[in-house]
């Protein structure tokens, strides 16, 4: 059994080495030609199988399996002492004894709890990403030479991936935070509403992502 | 961590008026952003003398200049909640005041940069 961290960089592998294999084979000009359906339909088929070897273990994010383990004890292993080192030069003498518990490995991250932290990354994301955005809005009004610029521009492969990759964080940030809102004006507050709409988040996100990468090439 | 040094950079003084300020830019950004992307989508074949008549309208200026000013309060309140939250004392020990005043000091200058550049890209042309 492969835990969640696996299934989610297998899909991430899967959708990055698998997206530009399906466009390959039909072009990458076609989009717009009656040809997007066959692409459309690969697309969702894609998405569905990869979604398919999520493990299904109650609503809770399993914790690393054997294969992954050493990876993220490694990364917590930094962070922990990042951490622990400001600890312990902040802790007071009465905390002492105070069991401290930040082994990361150890917790188990709810899949809201997931979202939660991608919402916020996003956003950091974004705040940068905005000057790419900015780059191309003012390239593309400039003038008639402009404009063509930034379409050659869009033409580069890195270029293609950084604007995807920006209108991805922006797509997750907006559809996680339209489920903000909708929790502020109560809907999907209870427990199980928070995981249902989590779930809803990544799912809906995961699509529309992959459907902006495809609009873009 | 809400401390002296933390809420004194808070954009509404207080949670209640940061809370606010967040929801109403989330929505005007939500719509512009929709909005956007559904007109781009719509128009498969775009031209520079489409694009530059879009801008062009004032409508669509005051829309723009009015997203990104709350683009700026957005983001403004979204990374002040992160500096906040993770350039602590526990996660950097005495260095974190100063490292999260820079850090927001870099942001404001960003948010700057943005709003200055996008009044330019809007009506500077």
């Amino acid at each position: 059994m492969h835990c969640h961290l696996c299934a989610l960089s297998r899909m991430l592998i899967l959708y990055f080495a698998g997206l530009p294999t399906i466009l390959a084979a039909h072009g990458l000009n076609c989009v717009t030609s009656l040809e997007s359906w066959k692409i459309r339909h690969q697309v969702s088929a894609f998405v569905r199988t990869s979604m398919c070897r999520f493990p299904t273990v109650g609503q809770w994010f399993t914790p690393p399996c054997t294969g992954c383990r050493p990876a993220v004890q490694a990364l917590t292993g930094i962070a922990n002492q990042v951490l622990c080192a400001g600890l312990q030069q902040n802790r007071l003498p009465v905390k002492d004894n105070r069991p401290v518990n930040l082994d990361l490995t150890k917790f188990h991250f709810p899949l809201p709890a997931i979202t939660s932290i991608l919402h916020r990354i996003t956003g950091v994301v974004l705040f940068a990403g905005t000057a790419v955005l900015l780059w191309l809005l003012s390239e593309s009004l400039s003038s008639q030479q402009g404009f063509d610029r930034a379409q050659q521009w869009l033409d580069l492969l890195a270029v293609k991936l950084l604007v995807w990759a920006v209108l991805a964080g922006l797509l997750f940030h907006l559809i996680a935070g339209i489920r903000h809102l909708l929790m502020d004006a109560g809907i999907g507050e209870t427990l199980q509403g928070g995981r249902n709409g989590a779930v809803l988040v990544v799912v809906l996100s995961v699509i529309s992502i992959v459907l902006a990468g495809v609009w873009v090439w | 961590m809400v401390n002296h040094v933390s809420s004194v950079t808070s954009l509404g003084r207080n949670g209640l008026y940061d809370w606010v300020i967040q929801r109403f830019s989330a929505i005007i950004l939500g719509a512009y952003t929709i909005g956007l992307l559904g007109w781009l989508l719509l128009t498969p074949d775009l031209d520079y003398a489409t694009w530059a008549a879009l801008f062009g309208t004032t409508w669509m200026r005051i829309a723009t200049l009015l997203a990104l000013l709350s683009l700026c309060a957005h983001a403004w309140v979204g990374m002040w909640t992160i500096s906040t939250d993770y350039l602590t004392s526990m996660a950097l020990g005495r260095a974190a005041t100063a490292v999260r005043l820079l850090f927001q000091a870099g942001c404001v200058i960003l948010i700057f940069i943005y709003l200055v550049w996008g009044i330019q890209i809007l009506w500077g042309n």
